[in-house]
């Protein structure tokens, strides 16, 4: 069964907002990293997952989101996670990952930390 | 008899009362959110909150992940089984595999993300760690709805969502 999901890429002052909507799981694995690559390629120094659209997240998707901070930790990328709903915060931050990605209620409100 | 005529109100428990519904879904990625959207239906008919279900909801579909990937290696062949009873005080649901692989994991560690982070250890092993922090109770039991696989089983209360 293919689970759903968009990818949208587009550039903001300081870092290039990647907007995933719908099933974020290891069946997206390949176009996040895909994405991630441009995005890490383009010179702003900061890549932004946005996730208010992200309807479905499990472990498998945040293990991706994991290997993408490692790509992005040693390309010294800043990566930014932002528009996650109450219930896939309390996850981020039960398996721990919000220790090591900075998370945002909005994305202004990342994008305003770059500044 | 087939495992859904032989399991009855078995699966959650001892308490025959139970209203009881059984799926069967196959071992691909995808379809745990069958599993995931009527047990948050049931949850949500029951009188559960709705960060209790949401919490149940990702329960589920990581413990059918789970029997998918580490009980059945993901052969399309083999199926879940997911067997939930809806008690006057609790929602009990159970997740069957085929038993493809080894015994379950008799501790369940917190996830080493340093470890992930450094480069030691690849990502993931986060899942029966989540169940166990979003449900009441979750616990691999003795095998009791005939299938012949690894039964694993998560159960939520209505007392505690009074508390909550």
């Amino acid at each position: 069964m293919s689970t759903s999901l968009q990818v949208e890429s587009r550039a903001a002052t300081g870092a290039t907002v990647i907007e995933l909507r719908g099933d974020v799981s290891a069946d997206g694995e390949a176009q996040v990293k895909e994405a991630y690559a441009a995005a890490a390629g383009d010179g702003r120094g900061a890549v932004l997952f946005e996730l208010s659209q992200a309807a479905y997240i499990n472990t498998s998707g945040i293990s991706v989101l994991i290997s993408v901070a490692m790509e992005a930790k040693k390309a010294g990328v800043r990566m930014l996670v932002a528009g996650a709903s109450p219930h896939y915060k309390k996850v981020f931050d039960l398996v721990r990952f919000s220790s090591f990605v900075a998370m945002f209620d909005t994305e202004a409100d990342a994008l305003a930390s770059l500044s | 008899m087939e495992w859904w005529q032989r399991c009855g109100n078995q699966g959650a428990g001892d308490d025959v009362t139970g209203r009881t519904i059984e799926l069967k879904i196959p071992s691909e990625n995808g379809y745990e959110k069958m599993a995931m959207q009527i047990a948050g239906e049931l949850a949500q008919m029951m009188g559960f909150s709705s960060s209790r279900i949401e919490d149940l909801r990702t329960a589920v579909s990581e413990a059918c992940i789970n029997a998918m990937e580490h009980g059945n290696t993901f052969d399309s062949s083999t199926k879940v089984y997911v067997v939930m009873t809806a008690h006057d005080d609790r929602l009990a649901i159970d997740v069957v595999d085929e038993g493809r692989s080894g015994p379950p994991p008799t501790e369940v560690k917190a996830p080493d993300l340093e470890a992930q982070f450094e480069g030691l250890m690849a990502p993931g092993g986060m899942g029966l760690f989540v169940i166990k922090a979003l449900v009441d109770e979750a616990d691999f039991v003795e095998p009791d709805l005939g299938v012949g696989g690894t039964q694993f089983r998560m159960v939520i209360h209505l007392e505690s969502e009074a508390q909550s």
